[in-house]
């Protein structure tokens, strides 16, 4: 990791993209994918190296499809301060208190310059070393077209994956799972929400849960007694057509599921250390979720506390500077974990309703802004730049005259992640009355 | 125990159990009254998942219906107001509606003072802290503040005899959401808020209650207005109090209105000075204020006439329109479910207009007896599960901290949402998290609720002979007689031959709390 005002170093790069060998490399070391596509038990590992990594992906696991991990920002994060503009000036004029220094500072807490235009601040440090790989991209001046500065609406707008619709209920993953043969045709569970409610992103998906923690998800009460009333409950669920049958016999599925993986003895690969917290767990359950490879196909995290009014804190120790660490080393430790060796595809995206104000105001926070940076990460990335059609920060180049503005739709990054990598070309189903424009986000 | 696997008593149970002649809806609307109907409308999250799912096996039996009587005199209507206006119907409630007919029962509730509450007053000692100000709380410590807050909360809506009221309570407690997690003055100043903003106004007028709320340090300090100053007043409040406390995110108002609201409430804000008596109460400084001309929603205010501008925007928000029926929407959705038919929520907020917001007035327009007969299974949220499923139980209540601890990992602890919109009533939202839902009946029935002890003696006493009184019994006591043949099938089947012993009736009891009828109300 370098902290020097000179721009990362970007040659150790991934010399194999856009062909990553990693994830082909562990495409044929996957068992259950060999096993399905050849149904044999004999001679796995011998016969691996030589399996073409085509025939493998029109196996019925679908090779060539990512999982993808949903990342929401709840609250709407402060995206001028988690990737910087440094050299806009018109950043500094509007936040005299509130800023990140320059690159070119001898300030401690000064940014480490991205491209000469940008700058990560010392929290999301972490995320360097998928930056320099190339497999992390960050998206800035990006968000939601609907003007909202509501925090529920703009979350649900996002969500539905469509603006200003009041009548949308399913979600833009829920709708990808929905229109998508499944990854594994005997998942019991194709996608879940780290969550004790279902995120909106995720409605309308089957096969879909909510669970708060994947390593305590069992039917209480006597073991002795346990079949028993799980069969007794799950007739009468079933019998009587109550609504929730599905979702209880999901539950009972993913309760047998869930219990084939040790998640309490998961070691993750790569060194990777989870931070301490929800959102650490989280990720490293995800983990070790997508590596028991069981047919999950989309898992929604989220991170809260975003809604930074007032004392935001973006300095060693303060309340935002330690959320960022919070997302920069659970990011981290998930990219070490699932993109340095063997690992199912997974391409990761990260967002939030809509940035913070470009001004900062009297109670050394930020109110509700408009523009964005969002966070995509995987093999396919074409990472290790900040894509960006920058409005600019000065006046007259304002949302309203007072936010950075919107100049790539969230969507269009979404869309190319949910064909390229998630294997779905309906996006007028999962983005309804939009037609997206690629931004290269991806490079395979 | 034996169980034959799914499809094989799926059979059995087809031939056992001829159709019953399910009676037809009263209109052929689907937001008509019986249990089919009722589901119909549960949004397109449940019905996709369960047509994808289970379509089949569903349909292949007939739909299990609760044969409801929707006639206003009937004994199904008089029980689904029970169940409405409480937390969890018992055989006590029920008794008193039948005595008292629907506007009868639906009137002693409203009138909340009249009913004598012996038991919850002799128990509120134990909660110090609601009687505490802001400087005594901060030496009793945030950790005591926010468990007792939490804790009296629960024992009202378990034991509370005035049980409209405290169902009100909490749906102002969301409407007007602070999160006492937020920090540790969000939690010292939500003591102050519940008494005399919440509890103080939530069978009393809408108005009253708001601007109670506008001056309630808890509110101030929640949503960042204590920090505004005249130059860069913090838009915060300001902009909540239109959206999610009036006006409604589509009531009317713009992003300039906000920043004219956000000037007009500046200075209103907390007493921080130790010494006075008023340390932690409302204080208007008007040092703080802008002074600036504004225009609000169309309404010039020419500037320099201190806190009275917020005096007058708040008269603005609360003849508005656009609260009267946003006010009347989520009252609708409260006691009539979701989807509620537009004409009833423009007469509800109608109401509201008429009264001047007088809540005693809604909710008695919201729940004349045709439109409660007519409105959809709400599905409960996990703090009234788990609070219904105890009531209708001889108690021994020694605290309510098994029930707070058994909340915590499905978060709907009382006053624990983190954002200012409150805990969701979509049953989209609560409907896929099922596991705790089956795993609160086992709790309750293995006495597993730290603090409450059930007696299943008393509970089953006379009833132990055979599956089949013991089915009884839980119907009678806990269902009100609304069990369906499949529940009851599955518990003699469960209970197996002979008497059953103490396990097996405790578990018929968990069963029938995690089973399928009992999670809607």
């Amino acid at each position: 990791m370098t902290t020097t005002a000179s721009h990362l170093d970007l040659s150790n790069r991934d010399a194999t993209r856009p062909d990553p060998h990693a994830c082909a490399e562990y495409n044929s070391l996957s068992r259950r994918r060999f096993l399905a596509a050849s149904g044999t038990t004999l001679g796995v590992l011998a016969m691996s190296q030589s399996l073409p990594r085509v025939a493998l992906g029109q196996g019925p696991r679908g090779a060539n499809r990512d999982v993808i991990v949903s990342i929401y920002l709840r609250g709407a994060a402060d995206g001028l301060t988690m990737c910087v503009p440094y050299a806009d000036n018109g950043y500094y004029t509007a936040r005299p208190n509130l800023n990140i220094p320059r690159p070119d500072t001898t300030h401690p807490e000064k940014c480490t310059d991205l491209d000469g235009f940008f700058g990560l601040p010392v929290p999301m440090l972490p995320l360097v070393p998928a930056y320099q790989a190339g497999k992390l991209i960050f998206v800035h001046a990006c968000g939601s077209t609907d003007p909202s500065r509501s925090h529920f609406e703009a979350q649900r707008f996002m969500e539905i994956g469509k603006p200003r619709d009041l009548n949308l209920v399913t979600g833009w993953l829920g709708r990808h799972i929905e229109s998508i043969a499944p990854m594994d045709p005997l998942a019991k569970l194709r996608a879940v929400g780290i969550s004790t409610g279902l995120q909106q992103s995720l409605a309308g998906g089957p096969s879909t849960l909510p669970i708060s923690n994947l390593d305590e998800f069992n039917l209480g009460g006597s073991s002795t007694t346990r079949a028993a009333r799980r069969a007794a409950l799950a007739d009468m669920y079933v019998n009587t057509g109550n609504p929730l049958a599905a979702v209880v016999s999901t539950t009972f599925d993913t309760i047998d599921m869930l219990n084939t993986i040790n998640f309490a003895g998961y070691v993750p690969a790569g060194g990777a250390v989870y931070p301490t917290g929800s959102f650490g767990t989280a990720l490293k359950s995800t983990a070790a979720l997508i590596k028991a490879e069981v047919g999950v196909e989309a898992v929604a995290i989220d991170l809260g506390g975003f809604d930074t009014h007032n004392n935001q804190g973006n300095f060693a120790g303060g309340f935002f500077a330690n959320l960022m660490s919070t997302l920069a080393n659970g990011m981290a430790a998930f990219y070490a974990d699932m993109f340095t060796g063997p690992a199912p595809n997974v391409t990761v995206v990260a967002m939030s309703e809509f940035g913070r104000r470009l001004g900062e105001n009297a109670s050394n926070g930020t109110d509700h802004g408009r523009g964005n940076v969002m966070m995509v990460m995987g093999n396919c990335v074409n990472g290790g730049q900040v894509k960006r059609n920058w409005p600019g920060l000065g006046p007259g180049q304002l949302f309203e005259g007072v936010d950075l503005d919107v100049t790539i739709d969230y969507r269009n990054v979404l869309a190319e992640v949910v064909q390229n990598r998630l294997g779905n070309a309906n996006l007028a189903h999962v983005f309804p009355d939009f037609a997206p424009q690629f931004q290269g986000v991806l490079s395979c | 125990m034996q169980h034959d696997v799914l499809e094989a008593t799926v059979d059995q149970r087809q031939h056992d159990a001829p159709d019953q002649p399910t009676k037809q809806p009263p209109e052929s609307s689907a937001w008509a009254g019986n249990r089919r109907g009722a589901f119909a409308l549960l949004g397109g999250v449940l019905g996709a998942a369960l047509l994808q799912s289970h379509a089949r096996k569903a349909m292949a039996q007939p739909v299990a219906t609760t044969p409801v009587d929707m006639d206003p005199s009937s004994d199904a209507l008089l029980l689904k107001l029970v169940d409405r206006i409480t937390f969890g119907a018992t055989l006590e409630e029920l008794t008193l509606a039948r005595s008292l007919g629907y506007d009868g029962y639906l009137e002693y509730h409203l009138n909340h003072t009249a009913i004598a509450d012996p038991d919850v007053d002799s128990r509120l000692v134990n909660y110090p802290v609601l009687t505490q100000n802001y400087a005594q709380l901060r030496t009793t410590g945030i950790t005591q503040t926010r468990l007792q807050l939490m804790e009296a909360r629960l024992m009202r809506a378990l034991l509370s005899k005035r049980q409209l009221f405290e169902r009100i309570v909490d749906f102002w407690t969301n409407h007007f959401c602070i999160f006492i997690f937020e920090n540790d003055d969000s939690g010292y100043f939500k003591v102050a808020d519940d008494a005399n903003v919440v509890r103080a106004h939530a069978l009393g007028t809408f108005p009253n209650m708001l601007i109670a709320s506008a001056h309630s340090p808890g509110m101030l300090h929640y949503l960042d207005n204590t920090t505004s100053t005249a130059l860069a007043p913090n838009e915060n409040y300001a902009r909540e109090i239109m959206e999610l406390h009036t006006l409604g995110v589509t009531g009317g108002y713009t992003q300039a209105d906000v920043v004219a609201l956000s000037k007009i409430l500046s200075g209103w804000a907390v007493d921080r000075r130790t010494a006075e008596p008023t340390y932690g109460q409302f204080r208007y400084l008007s040092s703080n204020h802008n002074n600036q001309p504004k225009t609000f929603l169309g309404v010039n205010f020419p500037g320099n006439q201190g806190q009275a501008e917020g005096d007058q925007a708040l008269v603005m928000l609360h003849t508005h329109p656009s609260t009267a029926k946003y006010v009347a929407s989520k009252l609708c959705l409260e006691f009539l479910g979701e989807n509620t038919p537009e004409a009833i929520v423009n007469d509800v907020a109608a109401t509201y207009t008429a009264t001047g917001g007088d809540i005693k007035a809604m909710v008695r327009r919201v729940l004349r007896p045709e439109r409660l007969a007519a409105a959809p299974l709400k599905l409960k949220r996990p703090m009234h599960l788990l609070i219904s499923g105890l009531r209708p139980l001889p108690l021994t209540v020694n605290n309510l901290t098994g029930v707070r601890n058994l909340l915590q990992p499905v978060q709907h602890q009382p006053f624990a949402w983190g954002a200012p919109d409150g805990y969701p009533d979509k049953a989209s939202y609560w409907s896929g998290n099922v596991l705790p839902r089956l795993n609160y009946g086992s709790s309750i029935g293995s006495n597993g609720v730290s603090g409450i002890v059930s007696n299943f003696t008393t509970f089953f006493a006379g009833a132990e002979a055979t599956p089949q009184t013991v089915a009884d019994r839980v119907n009678e006591r806990v269902l009100m007689g609304r069990m369906t043949q499949v529940e009851r099938d599955e518990l003699i089947q469960y209970m197996g031959a002979g008497a059953p012993t103490t396990g097996e009736r405790t578990d018929s009891l968990a069963l029938t709390i995690g089973g399928p009828t009992f999670q809607w109300f």
